[in-house]
């Protein structure tokens, strides 16, 4: 069925290293949307973006517009934003509440479970012609208000196949003092000239701060630091500047299907006192000291729901990728506000989404320079490896099914390629079993 | 209005142009510095996320500095290792169309609205922004201070390469 032998394809990822064909090679991003995108469970979006019935909000699945929709039975769906007659788009906003999608195009209109309401000169159509709704995505399911999506009839369960990053989710739900989180309106859109997996990769390397963002990285003095009680975005760059020791006790833990999570750096969060013991208040008069300390104990920088979703959980930032071409990745960040949490909360995940997350953050811009120009060296041949060795003989077994290493580890990414391998290879494994 | 006013008006529509013109140009020659005290102590750069946006506090922007953030993307454009700059950008910032749309004599501060263009060239490429700019002005030491510099881009809400140059 592909044109590239599959045995030419299993040779292209090794334990510790890849082919530079997995970042520039057409063919390979094009089997990448067939066998990832097309099988792992695509993050569309956030049940309270449709609070109500009727409520929609357009999405994208792996780059092909959808809705998501809450139908007046409060059942959430995903459907193809394409009339089944002649494939225009049944609906052109953003967002919005709507009785009915009406086709612009002749008329049809559709239920927002995506079900066939009427058609125009009906009495035109053969007898017995097989009129269909709105096409829905096989499969669609929600953890704790982020609803996913699967192009894959048959595979893992969503909770099956989060397995150990769950926890992502649940401890930024868990923040919440009022046990829901709440979309932000806003989002981050930035655009870089580079395969996806750069993105995905760079989000969990530890070691690279001290050197892409030497010159963003920058503490300011302990006095000058407690100067600033307001929320302040300098503060989330001071980050980056911390010691490669610290970086490497954060640690990273890798879960099955590319899932893995960075230990917390010493980012401070910049709330007034007043705030932070408000907060700590509602959330011990919902959970209890204990609990409340066991979430707040949570410390992790990024976790990875591989391959296009990642979160934040201390800043309530979610960040999606959209690969648009095998050079060409879209980036959408956007953040969530914690029900029930002082104004200040909301303030802090504002700025920290504009400083790490705007195409004008003073952080990005240098990781955005740094793929850019491996995908060009990337291009040319000659040197055909790229290295993923750093700590894998210092990886440790956790748990059934997870991996840990030090922070400076390049854990993640060999683990990302175990799940591509999976994914690119799986039909040829099942041809050899049968 | 009197001659004698209208006259004082054309005196500062004059000013007020030439402060903007001089601002484009501090940009466009990379003097950051000079460009970042041309803001009030209390002075705001802001670029919206979203068309007519009201809060920034409640909804993200691409740029919502105070001198504390201003100083800080500086100090990392002066940084010899910024690879986003590597080769540098080149600009031209046009400003057009400036207009004095309100005078609160009290504070002592004005509101200019213009039109803005900028060119950017970076790695071989050659981009085009447009915005209509608001300043609050306030008069400070027989010249200006920038109170708020708000540029709402007419494609703020688009998927955007790096910026790294102010607009």
């Amino acid at each position: 069925m592909s044109a590239m032998p599959e045995r030419e394809l299993a040779g292209l990822v090794e334990a510790d290293r890849v082919h530079r064909r997995v970042y520039t090679d057409p063919a390979i991003f094009e089997l990448e949307r067939e066998r990832i995108f097309g099988r792992a469970w695509l993050y569309i979006g956030h049940e309270s973006q449709v609070p109500n019935a009727g409520d929609f909000v357009a999405g994208r699945l792996d780059g092909d517009p959808v809705l998501l929709t809450r139908h007046k039975d409060g059942t959430l769906h995903v459907l193809r934003n394409r009339c089944a007659h002649r494939g225009a788009k049944v609906c052109l906003h953003e967002s919005g509440n709507a009785a009915r999608f009406q086709c612009p195009y002749h008329g049809w209109t559709y239920d927002s479970d995506g079900a066939l309401l009427g058609v125009s000169s009906k009495h035109l159509f053969p007898e017995g012609f097989a009129f269909q709704g709105l096409a829905r995505v096989p499969r669609v399911a929600g953890y704790r208000g982020f609803v996913f999506a699967s192009q894959a009839a048959a595979g893992p369960g969503l909770e099956d196949w989060l397995g150990g990053i769950k926890s992502a989710i649940d401890n930024m739900v868990d923040r919440a003092p009022d046990g829901a989180l709440e979309i932000i309106p806003g989002v981050q859109k930035h655009l870089f000239r580079a395969n996806w997996k750069m993105q995905i990769e760079n989000l969990q390397d530890a070691a690279h701060p001290a050197f892409v963002h030497e010159s963003s990285n920058y503490r300011p003095s302990a006095e000058a630091r407690r100067e600033q009680r307001a929320v302040r975005g300098e503060s989330f760059m001071a980050a980056n500047a911390v010691a490669a020791a610290a970086m490497d006790r954060s640690g990273v833990v890798g879960f099955p299907y590319g899932h893995s999570y960075l230990g917390g750096l010493p980012v401070e969060m910049k709330v007034s006192e007043a705030a932070a013991a408000e907060y700590r208040r509602r959330l011990v008069a919902r959970h209890g000291e204990a609990r409340t300390a066991e979430i707040l104990g949570v410390d992790r920088h990024q976790q990875i729901v591989y391959p296009t979703v990642t979160f934040q959980s201390l800043f309530q930032t979610v960040k999606m990728i959209h690969p648009l071409a095998v050079d060409r990745t879209e980036i959408n960040a956007f953040s969530f506000r914690l029900k029930g949490a002082p104004d200040e909360y909301h303030q802090m995940a504002i700025t920290f989404l504009n400083v790490t997350n705007s195409a004008a953050s003073p952080i990005l811009g240098d990781d955005m320079a740094v793929y850019e120009s491996a995908q060009q060296a990337l291009a040319a041949p000659g040197a055909e490896w790229v290295n993923f060795a750093a700590g894998r003989d210092q990886d440790t077994a956790e748990g059934n099914d997870a991996r840990r290493g030090r922070g400076l580890s390049e854990l993640a990414m060999r683990n990302q390629f175990a799940a591509w391998r999976d994914y690119m290879l799986a039909d040829a494994r099942r041809e050899a079993a049968e | 209005m009197s001659d004698a006013a209208r006259e004082i008006d054309r005196a500062e529509a004059r000013d007020v142009e030439r402060f903007l013109y001089r601002e484009a140009r501090l940009l466009d020659e990379r003097r950051f510095d000079e460009w970042q005290n041309l803001f009030a102590e209390d002075g705001v750069y802001w670029v919206p996320l979203k068309p007519e946006q009201t809060d920034p506090l409640h909804h993200g922007s691409i740029i919502y500095d105070d001198r504390a953030g201003m100083a800080t993307r500086f100090r990392r454009l002066a940084h010899p290792r910024a690879y986003a700059q590597i080769p540098p950008s080149r600009t031209v910032h046009v400003v057009s169309n400036v207009y004095v749309d309100a005078a609160d004599p009290a504070k002592g501060e004005i509101d200019v609205l213009s039109a803005l263009q900028v060119t950017e060239f970076h790695q071989g490429e050659q981009r085009h922004y447009a915005a209509r700019c608001r300043h609050r002005l306030r008069k400070a030491n027989g010249s200006y201070a920038i109170a708020l510099k708000r540029v709402d881009l007419v494609n703020c809400d688009a998927p955007m390469p790096v910026i790294s140059i102010p607009f």
